[in-house]
C-alpha cells in the first residue's frame, strides 16, 4: 500500500499550534512587504495592459510555467527549473496530504538543483553573477531547509518503506524508535518555520521575483516589437492647439505602474548586460545595473529619494544605448530596458541639453532633411547617369525605392544603392525615387527623444507618398524599414514595405533575377538588428547568400537572435559616445576569428561601422565588407 | 533680446545663370550666435529671474524664430515687419531696432549675437547700443551680473579681457559662450500661445525713408560670384614615395616650406 503523507500526520497538538503561529506571521509580514511593492507601483502612471487575457495567459505558461527563455541557457536553467519548479511542488506538499515516495523523489531532483548551484557559485564559468551577503543567507536558509526535510524522512519510521526512507532508516534507526517519535514533530516545526520565515522574506529579497516576475510576464504588453510608445498624437495636439502635456521619464514615477513592476522584476540574471554592446564596448551603460537603479528608487522613501536625472542615471548610460534590443531578446521576464531608456531620452531632450553633435543632427533633420547635414538638392544626385525614374513618372511603378539618408549621401553606400538599381533593373522590375524630396523618416529622431520631429516627418511623407500614389516600398536600410513597417501604419501608412533582401530572395526563387556567375567563398552573415531581432528576418539574406556562394555561408558565433550589434542605432552613428571598445571592432574582431572570405551585412550603419572598424584592425583586403546587394549585383556580371 | 531668422546657409546654392542665391524651399533659421545670446538670457534668467522679450525684424515668416526663442525659455516676442523693413543697412537696421526697444521700455540688458549668419556685418549689435546710448560690450564669452553690475569676458583676436560695466547695458556674444539648448518640435509648436506682437512702421513711430534703401548709407552696386579652381593633382604610389612627392609639390607651390 502506497504511504500517505498527511500535514500534521504524528504531530502532537502544541506543534501544531506553534505550526500556525509561525505561519501566520509569516504571513503578515509577507503581505506587509508586498504591500510596500504594490505602492511603489500604483504611484507610477496609468497604463493598459494590452492583449487578450488569453494571450497573456499562454505567455505566462511559455515564460513562467516552462520557463522558455530560463532553459534557453542549460546548465543555468535546469538549476533554475529544479529549485523553482519543483520547490512550487514540495511547498504544495507541505499543505497537502501527498504520497511519501513522491515527496522523496521531488527531495531529492530539489537537492540536485541545490548542488547544481553551489557548484555554479563555486566554480563560475563566464561573468560571475553578483551576490551580495543576503544571497548566501537565503541560500543557506534554503539548504538548512532541505536537510531539515531529510532528517525528517530519516525520522518519520512509518515512512520508512518509501524509497528515500529506506536508504536513510539504518543511519536513524539505532536511535530507537521512541527518540525517533520525540524528534520528529521538532524538526518538523523547524522544517515548517524555514519556509515559513523563506516567505515572510521574500518581499526584501531577491526572491521577491518569485511574485514579480510571472507578475511581469503577465502584464507585458503585447505589442509590434519595432514600433516604439507613441506618447503623443501631433495632429490632434495641432488641431486643439493644447500642447501642454509632459514627454518622458523626468522622474521615477512618470513610468508606468507596469513598467515599474517590470524593474521590481529583475532577477540580477545578468543576462541582458552579457549581450549588451555598450557594456561589452565599456560605455557607462550596463542594462541590468540600470534596471536596479531604477528598481531600488522606486522602492525608496520619496522624501530621501535621489533624482532620477543626474543621481541615479547619468545621461551617457542612456546616449550609448543602440536600441539593438538584445536586451529585449535575453531577458528572461521581459522586461523591457529600452522602452525605459527611450523614455527618458524624451526627457533629456525635451530640457534641450544636447551636446553639439546631437543638436546639429536635429537641426539637419529640420532643414536639409538628412542625418548627414549635406545639401537637399544633392540628395539624388548618386543616381545620375542611371537612368533611375522618379516615382510618378513612368506608369505601373510597382515599387517606390526608398533610399535613405545614408544611400543618398555616404560614399560608400550610395555604392550598394547602385548595385540595388541595377538588380532591379535586371529583373524587370519598375520601379522609382522621390528624388529630391525624399527626406529623413526621422526613425534616429524618435530614438533619440525627439518625438514630436518625427511625427512631423511621418505625416508629411505619408502625404507625400499617398499623393504621389505608392502603394509598396522597397528599402536597404533596415531602420527605415521598420519606421515604414511598424511605425508610420500609426500615422495613417498603408504601403506595403519589404526590404532589399525580401526582395532579392523573392526574385531569385521565382526566377525572375538570374545570376550569371557564383562568388565561391566562404561569406558570413551578420544579422543587422532592425532586420533580424525587430522584425525576424533571417531566412531572405541567408537563401540569397547560400544561391550565390553555392552554400558556402558560414554562421558568426552570435547569429540571428544573438546578433552583436555594430554599435551604429539609436543615433549613436551620430555622436560620440566615451568607451573603451567600439562595438564595430569587437565583432570584427569576432567575424575574424571564424575567417570567412567575406563579411556580409544588409544596412547601411552595419556597413559603415564595420568598414571604419576594418581600417583599424587591417582587415579590409582580408575580409571585405559588403552589402547582399553587391554581392548580388557581382553575381549578374 | 535680439534675433535674427536667416537662411540655413547650408543649403544654400547660387544659381550660376543668373548669380542670385537659390533660397527657394531652404529652411530658414535662427543665426546662430543669437541662439547662443538667448541661451545666455535664458541662463541668467534661470540665475536672476526677470523676463525675456525677443526682438527681431523681418518678414512675415520671422514669427517662426519669435517661437523657437519662446521655446527655448523667452517670455514674449516682438517683431518689426513691413515692406518697409526690407533691404536695410547695418545703420538702418539699428535704427529699426533701437526703435523697438524703447517701445518695449525698460531693460537691463540687451543681448543679441555678435553677427548674422547671412550678412557677417558685426555692425548691427554696436550701432544699436550707439543709437540707445547705453554701455556696449562686444564679443562677450562669459557674463556676470554682481551687484547690479555687469562684468564680462571678451574674446579678442589674440587675448580675453574682462570688462565691466553699470546697468543697462548692450552686450553681443560670442558662439563659445554657451551650447544653446534645443527646443523640442512640441515646445516650438506650444511657444505659439506665448504673446506676440507685430509692429508696423507706424507702430514704432519711424518714417519709411529713415528705412530700407532710403534710410541705409550702403549700397549694394553689384553681386558677384567668386570662384576657385582646385588643381585636383592626384599622387599614386607607394605611401612613402606618395608622400614626399607630395611634399615636394606642395614645397614648389610655396604653401609649405621645407627645412
Amino acid at each position: 500500500m502506497d504511504i500517505i503523507r498527511d500535514v500534521f500526520q504524528h504531530v502532537p497538538l502544541p506543534f501544531v499550534i506553534a505550526w500556525y503561529a509561525i505561519g501566520i506571521i509569516s504571513a503578515y509580514i509577507f503581505v506587509v512587504g508586498i504591500r510596500r511593492h504594490l505602492h511603489a507601483w500604483k504611484q507610477g502612471r496609468a497604463e493598459q495592459i494590452q492583449g487578450t487575457t488569453l494571450s497573456r495567459m499562454r505567455r505566462l505558461v511559455y515564460f513562467g510555467l516552462v520557463q522558455a527563455k530560463i532553459l534557453d541557457k542549460k546548465y543555468n536553467g535546469t538549476m533554475h527549473a529544479l529549485i523553482s519548479m519543483i520547490g512550487f511542488l514540495l511547498l504544495l506538499g507541505m499543505f497537502f496530504p501527498i504520497l511519501e515516495s513522491i515527496v522523496g523523489y521531488l527531495a531529492l531532483l530539489f537537492a540536485l538543483g541545490l548542488i547544481l548551484l553551489e557548484y555554479k557559485r563555486l566554480r563560475a564559468t563566464g561573468p560571475p553573477l553578483e551576490t551580495a551577503w543576503e544571497d548566501s543567507f537565503v541560500f543557506g536558509v534554503i539548504v538548512a531547509m532541505a536537510v531539515s526535510g531529510f532528517l525528517m524522512m530519516g525520522v518519520n519510521t512509518w515512512a520508512w518503506a518509501s524509497p528515500v526512507g529506506e536508504v536513510l532508516s539504518p543511519l536513524f534507526a539505532p536511535l530507537g524508535p521512541k527518540v525517533l517519535v520525540e524528534l520528529y514533530p521538532t524538526l518538523f516545526l523547524i522544517h515548517s518555520a524555514l519556509v515559513f520565515s523563506l516567505i515572510a522574506y521574500v518581499p526584501n529579497s531577491r526572491l521577491i521575483h518569485l511574485i514579480t516576475s510571472p507578475t511581469n510576464v503577465y502584464c507585458a504588453p503585447i505589442t509590434i516589437k519595432g514600433e516604439m510608445t507613441t506618447p503623443f498624437d501631433l495632429k490632434q495636439m495641432m488641431e486643439s492647439g493644447n500642447f501642454d502635456m509632459k514627454v518622458g521619464a523626468s522622474e521615477i514615477n512618470d513610468f508606468t505602474w507596469r513598467q515599474k513592476l517590470s524593474f521590481d522584476a529583475c532577477t540580477l540574471c545578468q543576462r541582458c548586460s552579457d549581450a549588451c554592446p555598450a557594456k561589452a564596448g565599456g560605455t557607462k551603460l550596463s542594462p541590468m545595473h540600470l534596471i536596479l537603479k531604477l528598481k531600488n528608487l522606486e522602492l525608496q522613501p520619496p522624501d530621501t529619494a535621489k533624482q532620477l536625472h543626474g543621481q541615479t542615471v547619468d545621461p551617457e548610460e542612456l546616449w550609448a544605448c543602440t536600441t539593438c534590443r538584445a536586451c529585449v531578446q535575453e531577458c528572461p521576464v521581459l522586461i523591457h530596458h529600452v522602452e525605459a531608456i527611450c523614455d527618458m531620452r524624451r526627457h533629456l531632450m525635451a530640457e534641450g541639453k544636447l551636446d553639439k553633435k546631437k543638436r546639429d543632427l536635429l537641426t539637419f533633420l529640420t532643414t536639409v532633411g538628412n542625418t548627414y547635414g549635406l545639401g537637399s538638392s544633392d540628395r539624388a544626385k548618386w543616381a545620375e547617369g542611371l537612368d533611375v525614374k522618379s516615382y510618378g513618372d513612368e506608369p505601373d511603378q510597382e515599387f517606390l525605392y526608398w533610399v535613405g539618408c545614408a544611400g543618398s549621401y555616404d560614399t560608400r553606400n550610395q555604392m550598394v544603392s547602385r548595385a540595388l538599381v541595377k538588380i532591379m533593373k535586371a529583373a524587370q522590375i519598375k520601379f522609382g525615387i522621390l528624388g529630391n524630396e525624399e527626406k529623413c523618416n526621422c526613425e534616429v529622431a524618435r530614438r533619440l527623444g525627439e518625438e514630436g520631429r518625427f511625427q512631423q516627418a511621418a505625416m508629411e511623407l505619408i502625404d507625400l507618398m499617398n499623393k504621389r500614389g505608392v502603394k509598396k516600398i522597397v528599402t536597404q536600410c533596415p531602420h527605415c524599414y521598420n519606421t515604414f513597417k511598424n511605425e508610420y501604419p500609426r500615422f495613417g501608412a498603408t504601403f506595403q514595405v519589404i526590404h532589399h533582401t525580401q526582395l532579392i530572395a523573392e526574385l531569385l526563387r521565382e526566377g525572375k533575377l538570374k545570376l550569371r556567375k557564383r562568388i565561391e567563398q566562404t561569406i558570413a552573415y551578420h544579422d543587422p538588428c532592425y532586420l533580424g531581432r525587430y522584425n525576424d528576418e533571417y531566412e531572405a539574406p541567408r537563401t540569397i547568400i547560400r544561391t550565390l556562394s553555392n552554400g558556402r555561408l558560414v554562421e558568426l558565433p552570435r547569429s540571428r537572435t544573438k546578433s552583436f550589434c555594430c554599435g551604429g542605432g539609436g543615433g549613436n552613428t551620430w555622436y560620440t559616445v566615451e568607451a573603451e571598445k567600439k562595438c564595430s571592432v569587437i565583432r570584427i574582431d569576432e567575424a575574424r576569428q571564424l575567417a570567412p572570405n567575406i563579411l556580409a551585412a544588409a544596412c547601411p550603419y552595419c556597413i559603415s561601422m564595420f568598414e571604419d572598424a576594418s581600417k583599424a584592425l587591417g582587415t579590409s583586403d582580408k575580409m571585405p565588407i559588403r552589402d547582399i546587394a553587391e554581392l548580388v549585383a557581382e553575381a549578374l556580371e | 533680446m535680439l534675433a535674427k531668422q536667416v537662411f540655413y546657409t547650408q543649403d544654400l546654392r547660387i544659381d550660376r545663370t543668373n548669380k542670385k542665391l537659390v533660397t527657394e524651399g531652404v529652411a530658414r533659421v535662427i543665426s546662430e550666435s543669437d541662439k547662443n545670446a538667448i541661451e545666455e538670457a535664458v541662463r541668467l534668467k534661470e540665475k536672476l529671474g526677470g523676463k525675456i522679450t525677443v526682438l527681431t525684424m523681418g518678414p512675415a515668416q520671422a514669427k517662426e524664430a519669435l517661437r523657437e526663442a519662446i521655446a527655448m525659455g523667452a517670455d514674449e516676442g516682438y517683431m518689426l515687419t513691413g515692406p518697409e523693413f526690407e533691404n536695410s543697412d547695418a545703420h538702418a537696421t539699428a535704427f529699426a531696432l533701437a526703435a523697438g526697444i524703447k517701445k518695449i521700455g525698460q531693460f537691463d540688458i540687451v543681448l543679441c549675437g555678435e553677427t548674422s549668419e547671412d550678412q557677417f556685418s558685426f555692425q548691427v549689435g554696436p550701432r544699436t547700443a550707439e543709437i540707445l546710448n547705453i554701455p556696449q560690450i562686444t564679443y562677450a564669452i562669459k557674463i556676470m551680473i554682481q551687484d547690479g553690475k555687469v562684468v564680462a569676458e571678451r574674446s579678442l583676436e589674440d587675448s580675453y579681457e574682462t570688462v565691466e560695466s553699470k546697468l543697462p547695458a548692450f552686450i553681443t556674444v560670442s558662439r563659445e559662450i554657451n551650447e544653446p539648448r534645443l527646443p523640442t518640435l512640441m515646445a516650438i509648436m506650444a511657444a505659439s500661445k506665448k504673446p506676440m506682437t507685430a509692429w508696423t512702421v507706424a507702430d514704432v513711430g519711424l518714417k519709411p525713408s529713415e528705412l530700407g534703401r532710403d534710410g541705409s548709407l550702403t549700397e549694394p552696386l553689384k553681386t558677384a560670384v567668386a570662384t576657385g579652381e582646385r588643381k585636383r593633382i592626384l599622387i599614386q604610389g607607394e605611401p612613402k614615395e606618395a608622400a614626399e612627392k607630395l611634399a615636394s609639390t606642395l614645397a614648389g607651390e610655396g604653401v609649405v616650406k621645407v627645412t
